[in-house]
């Protein structure tokens, strides 16, 4: 056999090291279930002929013996189906998460492609034409900034969710200040909330115990949070956070007065991309990973993150993270 | 001088897009939404239509099959502009009335340019 022959043929033989990759249990895995199901047969096969060949007076027994062993590997099989069906869905799931993403990739490249196309333009102008050129010109450069910033948002995102699933997030926990630290959230929101209409209260004791957890990522929450409260508004509304020590954690609440979350959606709100279409069709804005990458940050930082949610009434979203000690 | 109308929901697109081909003579016409879109469709009647086809309240695949409902709006031609490029979905598009189908992405605002002047209407 040849170096390759050999390579292929021990390939085959690690069997689990695909259902690892899709992070299936070893009894969800159908290769090893497989191979289970060989075992209990050759096991099954060599007893029924030693039961067979004892009770042969009885062949109700052995009868009955070899109903019971067809209905275990009946549900032995329906195991292994399961198993398959599992690991092609994690396969759609791959496919899928490379084309959505690639598909909001796509929007800042050609904005900052077109944008680039008009900046390139040559045009003949006089004095002041020169003059407006230039604001044109910087109007254009801030345009490919934007997208740019997109661009890096989304593509730190993906960073994220990939370091999650592999069990790789990396959390440097400090001592933070919360209070302190959603203020200074709450204003740099101020311009969006202005234009959106929506009022942004902040409910908190000053004397708030500070928690034990990685500043950036805890403030990417929070901005999530603000940011879907926001969004999910429509017309005027208020977003009420409210912040309080509860037994060893600080639990936080955001709510919002928005269109709220339909109930066939609520158990799928903290998977990657999925975005609840209860108000707009298609909202392209945002990368549709926030709440996953959200929820991995809060529950590896000791905490729990739920939400409530009406329709047509509001969300609140609710997480806690441990008090720093 | 002959209008189109862009429907398109990324601002930054939109500018660009408008930008370019008023550049190029032509009279624009906008809207952020699909819904907006249509209505202004039947509104002003344009030459030409540029379609994007993921878009809040109304998608582009809704907005090409209402416009090929009213007499007014089912000869107007529609480009379509998207970042979707799924053999699907292009076909969807086509078979509900678009007359091409471009992935923004792929193309400098130049060559929609030309796609623009090739597929405008001629009539008066």
């Amino acid at each position: 056999m040849t170096p390759t022959e050999s390579k292929g043929l021990f390939a085959k033989l690690n069997l689990f090291r695909e259902c690892a990759e899709y992070n299936l249990g070893i009894w969800e895995c159908p290769s090893f279930i497989f191979l289970i199901l060989g075992a209990v047969n050759v096991l099954a096969m060599i007893s029924t002929y030693f039961i067979a060949n004892r009770f042969t007076e009885e062949p109700e027994f052995v009868a009955l013996i070899v109903i019971i062993v067809t209905a275990i590997f009946f549900i032995i099989s329906h195991t292994v189906t399961q198993g398959f069906d599992k690991l092609a869905q994690a396969n759609k799931m791959k496919t899928e998460f490379v084309s959505i993403a690639s598909h909001q990739l796509r929007t800042p490249l050609s904005a900052m492609r077109w944008t680039l196309n008009l900046l390139n333009e040559k045009h003949q102008t006089d004095t002041q034409g020169q003059q407006n050129q230039e604001q044109t010109n910087a109007n254009y450069i801030s345009l490919i900034k934007e997208s740019n910033e997109r661009m890096i948002e989304l593509v730190n995102d993906l960073l994220d969710v990939s370091r999650i699933e592999m069990g790789r997030i990396i959390l440097n926990p400090q001592q933070i200040n919360l209070y302190i630290l959603i203020q200074k959230i709450i204003e740099n929101f101020s311009p969006l909330a202005q234009a959106s209409n929506v009022e942004i209260t902040l409910e908190a004791p000053e004397t708030l115990p500070n928690i034990y957890a990685d500043a950036e990522k805890v403030s990417l929450v929070i901005q999530n949070l603000i940011d879907n409260a926001i969004k999910y508004i429509k017309g005027r509304g208020a977003v009420k956070i409210s912040a309080q020590a509860n037994g060893g954690s600080v639990k936080v609440s955001v709510k919002d007065t928005g269109v709220g979350i339909p109930k066939i959606q609520q158990k799928h709100i903290f998977q990657k991309f999925f975005r609840s279409d209860n108000i707009m069709k298609h909202q392209t804005i945002g990368t549709g990973l926030g709440l996953f990458i959200a929820k991995a940050v809060i529950e590896d930082s000791g905490g729990k993150i739920w939400f409530e949610s009406e329709e047509n009434k509001g969300t609140t979203f609710y997480f806690t993270l441990p008090i720093y000690k | 001088m002959k209008t189109i109308l862009i429907v398109e929901d990324e601002p930054t697109l939109q500018k660009t897009l408008s930008v370019a081909l008023q550049q190029g003579g032509y009279e624009i016409k906008n809207a952020l939404d699909g819904e907006v879109g249509l209505a202004l469709a039947k509104e002003i009647k344009p030459d030409l239509i540029l379609l994007d086809l993921i878009m809040p309240k109304m998608d582009g695949f809704e907005v090409l099959g209402e416009l090929q409902k009213e007499e007014g709006t089912k000869d107007i031609p529609v480009i379509i502009l998207t970042n979707l490029e799924s053999s699907q979905d292009i076909e969807r598009a086509l078979v509900l009335g678009a007359k091409t189908y471009l992935v923004k992405a792929n193309y400098d605002l130049k060559d929609v340019i030309q796609k623009v002047k090739e597929n405008i209407a001629t009539k008066n």
